[in-house]
């Protein structure tokens, strides 16, 4: 959610004598404070059925998504409350829908953690929405081997126009991801993934 | 997966010219939302283009270039109109010179704008738009302007004549081919501003202006301007100091340069920042935010879908007795703030209907699409059409018929236009008759509806202050008698305000209804006050003709009874009306006491409206609070959100003397639905009105709920408009 509108809604509503303000001073804490943290706890990945992460994009907006799917290529699919879907493989993610701004990495295999290693440059396409364009990236790839985790950090360059970036991954001992901090789209916010895996 | 891959590529090459163009949208963001200029209208630094926002945005701009600070609302009702109101701060000039009445405050100036496009750009040909400053005020900025507009990539050029304030570099002007009227152009300031000064409008020597706007690839959006200005700095606002007006005490600095820059950042889809260097010696600086709060969900998606019956199957079967049917529709559909008001099975046995209320949904698509859902859902399989009828404060409004396979067939696709195609919709004349539903819930009146909040009560741009605001808690309440008898209430108490500075007698003369709001702020400082305690009673008195009656407290200055009748039929563009009501005017201390003044003011009302674009056309003749007679006219368009926009100008018979300054009443205004600024759905408006100057000619009886509004709901136009709400 844009903190700006969250804050010019907030100062709409203090001259509208109908709406009462324990509805906007959540609001309000949300523009300036932003949202609560979502503590995972034993008990909580306890209660989970199925695995499911928790994602947190920029500051004003954290939810869990549960695993839905996952496809025969290794892809995951992740769902949330509101109803947005996130693709991810091996921890980045390479669909985003029912967003605002959907994002998706036409090609991707290239991220195979059986065969990356330290030094390799990809190449992805990907199309973004609103505005809808076609680009292509480069990114070079860093990995660091820390008691039995990976570490591997992507830097990403945008051929066409100016969007550079760099994107975290954590993998544990199986590699499987277990947090990823990555950007998708130019009017996103940095999202932070925490993985649970059931 | 291969092959999807490779079918995707090959789509995404075929397209590739269309997607380099979206390209651009990331390395130009925002390359086509226009600035605002330091005048507060779409435009460059100084100068205007002929840019315009999309129809439902409203616009916030402030700036400040010495000896000016100006701060614009800006209200776009179509594509091609552009209405701005302004107050400019001029800082050379006190607001007048009996420091007792304003003290040390510099002169305020309010002005309209206006501007139009003429035709829209072209592969060829530019953008081309006509427009108008300060028509409405002093005179200090007036000036009209033809401009073109063309934009190449990322560059955005215009040129443009102007006559008035912008004719600097002062060339014959060309429409004296038609008259001799455009030679000379007479400057006569308006000591108080409020007129409009058609006789001047594109006369005089003419200026010619020029702009261009690049953005810069790859840098936020940011846009460097440059421009030929041609504003006459000579004879804008008090150039002279105490030569040009007697309260002005210092000459503006004049410029040394015809060329402006600028800088514009566009922070996101809604903040503008601006920074300019102008005049050769002055620096301009600002900010801007804008939204087009007309289309659906214009701020946030909404997060309140509609709530499915848990284990339906079983619900069903136990509605086979009707009995429970009956219950469980009415629990279930007031669990969705959907009230469940009769039902009824046919004999046929295969239709339901139900008649509801509701105050939650601004669409009633939507309330009467999320009713059949849950009818749909609980209802047993004998029922194959459900009949549903809505009411609104006891009165008859639409009955919308749907065959449930279709509702049903439709609803996972949202393919409301099939679902709703065979939908029959007529009036709803409403029984009350018990014996005609076959199950009458029983309704626990009387029932109230109240909330403490907080207001803020404001006077803005007088001249013994320019802000003053009164913070106050106050209680409101819908206290619900009967179905058609209710009574409104709205006091409040007042905690903390700089209400005190304010001292601005009337000096009307004529009844002051409405020119001693400063008594009526004062009397009621840091104390409690009734705004309103108004009874209302609806009655349909036969077919299409819709009746209230209403007394009390209406508003903060009268108090009275009286009623208005509203001709109404079912489908059509059209209503008439008439209103009469008796009043009193209140005592300043806005309790239950009032003064002499007395009188009875009515008026007959017609409507007309254009079901397509929404525009609302009202006509409102009669008699004013003020003993005076005349007609009101009031243009204004809904949007689909729910936000309306739109301007009122009434003129009586009373003389311009009478009147006082501005000669007749005007102004604008917009109502913003408040589940704009929500996830969830709820009713209600917030809105701003700003006319010019407050006075008492042409004042009309503020009393609530007229019958126009609550009739809207269930007119044929307004579901044509909003069936895309149906399943959602």
């Amino acid at each position: 959610m844009n903190r700006k509108l969250l804050l010019i809604s907030v100062f709409f509503l203090s001259n509208c004598s109908i709406v009462s303000y324990s509805e906007v001073i959540p609001l309000a804490k949300l523009a300036i404070i932003g949202a609560d943290d979502i503590e995972i706890t034993s008990e909580v990945i306890e209660a989970k059925k199925f695995s499911f992460a928790k994602v947190k994009i920029g500051r004003s907006a954290i939810a869990i998504f549960s695993l839905v799917k996952i496809d025969q290529n290794g892809s995951y699919m992740w769902i949330s409350g509101e109803g947005e879907i996130l693709t991810t493989f091996n921890g980045k993610i390479i669909k985003l829908q029912n967003s605002l701004f959907n994002t998706e990495f036409i090609s991707f295999s290239d991220f195979n953690l059986d065969n990356i290693k330290d030094g390799d440059e990809i190449q992805y396409d990907v199309m973004l929405y609103n505005p809808q364009a076609f680009v292509t990236q480069d990114a070079s790839i860093q990995s660091f081997s820390t008691n039995n985790n990976l570490r591997i950090i992507e830097s990403v360059k945008t051929n066409g126009f100016k969007w550079s970036y760099q994107n975290e991954y954590l993998y544990n001992d199986r590699m499987r991801a277990i947090y990823a901090r990555q950007i998708i789209h130019p009017k996103v916010p940095e999202i932070e993934i925490n993985f649970y895996y059931k | 997966m291969k092959l999807s891959m490779r079918s995707n590529l090959l789509i995404l090459f075929i397209f590739s010219a269309s997607l380099q163009g979206s390209l651009n949208d990331y390395v130009y963001p925002r390359n086509l939302v226009p600035s605002f200029s330091n005048y507060g209208t779409t435009g460059v630094i100084q100068t205007p283009n002929a840019r315009f926002h999309e129809a439902g945005t409203l616009a916030f701009s402030w700036s400040a270039n010495d000896p000016y600070m100006r701060g614009s609302i800006l209200a776009y009702p179509f594509s091609w109109f552009e209405a701005s109101y302004q107050y400019t701060d001029i800082d050379n000039a006190l607001y007048s010179n009996v420091e007792a009445f304003s003290g040390d405050q510099t002169y305020k100036d309010k002005s309209f704008d206006v501007k139009f496009l003429l035709w829209n750009e072209t592969k060829f040909l530019p953008s081309v738009a006509i427009g108008a400053r300060d028509i409405g005020g002093t005179g200090v900025f007036s000036s009209e302007f033809i401009v073109g507009s063309k934009r190449f990539n990322n560059i955005d050029l215009s040129i443009g004549l102007g006559w008035g304030m912008l004719s600097d570099n002062k060339f014959r002007n060309p429409l004296e081919i038609f008259s001799d009227r455009f030679k000379e152009r007479e400057r006569e300031l308006s000591a108080g501003g409020g007129e409009f000064n058609t006789g001047t409008w594109f006369s005089g020597p003419t200026g010619g202006f020029a702009s261009f706007q690049y953005t810069i690839p790859n840098f936020k959006g940011i846009r460097f301007s440059a421009e030929y200005d041609s504003t006459d700095y000579d004879l804008e606002g008090f150039p002279d100091g105490r030569n040009s007006f007697k309260f002005a005490f210092e000459p503006v600095r004049r410029p040394t340069s015809n060329i402006n820059y600028g800088l514009m950042f566009p922070v996101n889809n809604s903040l503008q920042l601006k920074l300019g260097y102008m005049k050769g010696n002055t620096i301009s600086f600002g900010f801007s935010l804008h939204a087009n709060l007309g289309k659906q969900n214009p701020i946030f998606k909404k997060n309140d879908p509609p709530r499915p019956v848990p284990q339906k199957e079983r619900v069903r079967m136990v509605n086979r007795q009707d009995a429970s049917l009956y219950r469980t529709s009415l629990r279930l559909t007031n669990e969705r703030g959907l009230f469940y008001q009769h039902g009824h099975i046919h004999e046929d046995d295969s239709t339901y209907e139900v008649t509801f209320a509701q105050a939650k949904f601004t669409s009633f698509a939507r309330s009467t699409g999320r009713l059949i859902r849950v009818l749909d859902d609980i209802s047993p399989e004998k029922i194959k059409t459900f009949k549903v009828n809505n009411i609104n404060g006891g009165l008859g409004m639409y009955s919308l018929t749907i065959d449930r396979d279709e509702f049903a067939r439709y609803k996972e696709e949202n393919l409301y236009k099939l679902a709703t195609k065979n939908v029959k919709l007529e009036p709803y004349h409403y029984s009350k008759n018990k014996n005609d539903y076959n199950f009458n819930p029983q309704a626990e009146y009387p029932v109230n509806y109240q909330k403490l909040t907080p207001i803020l009560r404001t006077q803005l741009g007088g001249p013994d202050g320019f802000f003053f605001a009164d913070l106050r808690i106050a209680y409101k309440s819908e206290f619900l008698i009967s179905q058609k008898l209710s009574i409104y209430t709205d006091m409040s108490m007042g905690i903390f305000d700089n209400l005190g500075e304010l001292k601005l007698l009337s000096d009307s003369i004529i009844p002051h209804v409405r020119t001693d709001i400063v008594k009526y702020l004062k009397a009621t400082r840091q104390k409690p006050y009734i705004k309103r305690i108004q009874m209302n009673y609806y009655h349909e008195l036969s077919e299409n003709i819709y009746s209230k009656l209403a007394g009390g407290i209406f508003e903060d200055m009268f108090i009275g009874l009286g009623g208005e009748i509203l001709y109404r039929p079912y489908a059509k563009n059209f209503g008439i009306g008439a209103e009469i009501w008796g009043v009193q005017q209140r005592d300043f201390r806005m309790l239950f006491g009032t003064r002499d003044y007395k009188i009875n003011t009515g008026h007959i009302n017609i409507y007309l409206k254009e079901p397509t674009s929404q525009v609302l056309v009202q006509i409102k003749g009669g008699r004013f609070l003020a003993g005076d007679s005349g007609i009101q006219l009031d243009f204004s368009r809904r949007f689909k959100s729910g936000l309306r926009i739109g301007a009122f100008a009434t003129k009586t018979d009373i003389s311009d003397l009478e009147f006082g300054e501005g000669s007749f009443d005007k102004g604008f205004y917009f109502y913003i639905p408040i589940e704009s600024f929500f996830q969830k759905y709820m009713k209600g408006n917030t809105g701003w009105g700003l006319r010019p100057l407050t006075r008492d000619g042409a004042a009309v009886l503020q009393h609530q709920m007229p019958l126009w509004g609550v009739t809207e709901q269930g007119q044929r136009d307004v579901f044509d408009r909003d069936w895309d709400d149906f399943y959602e």
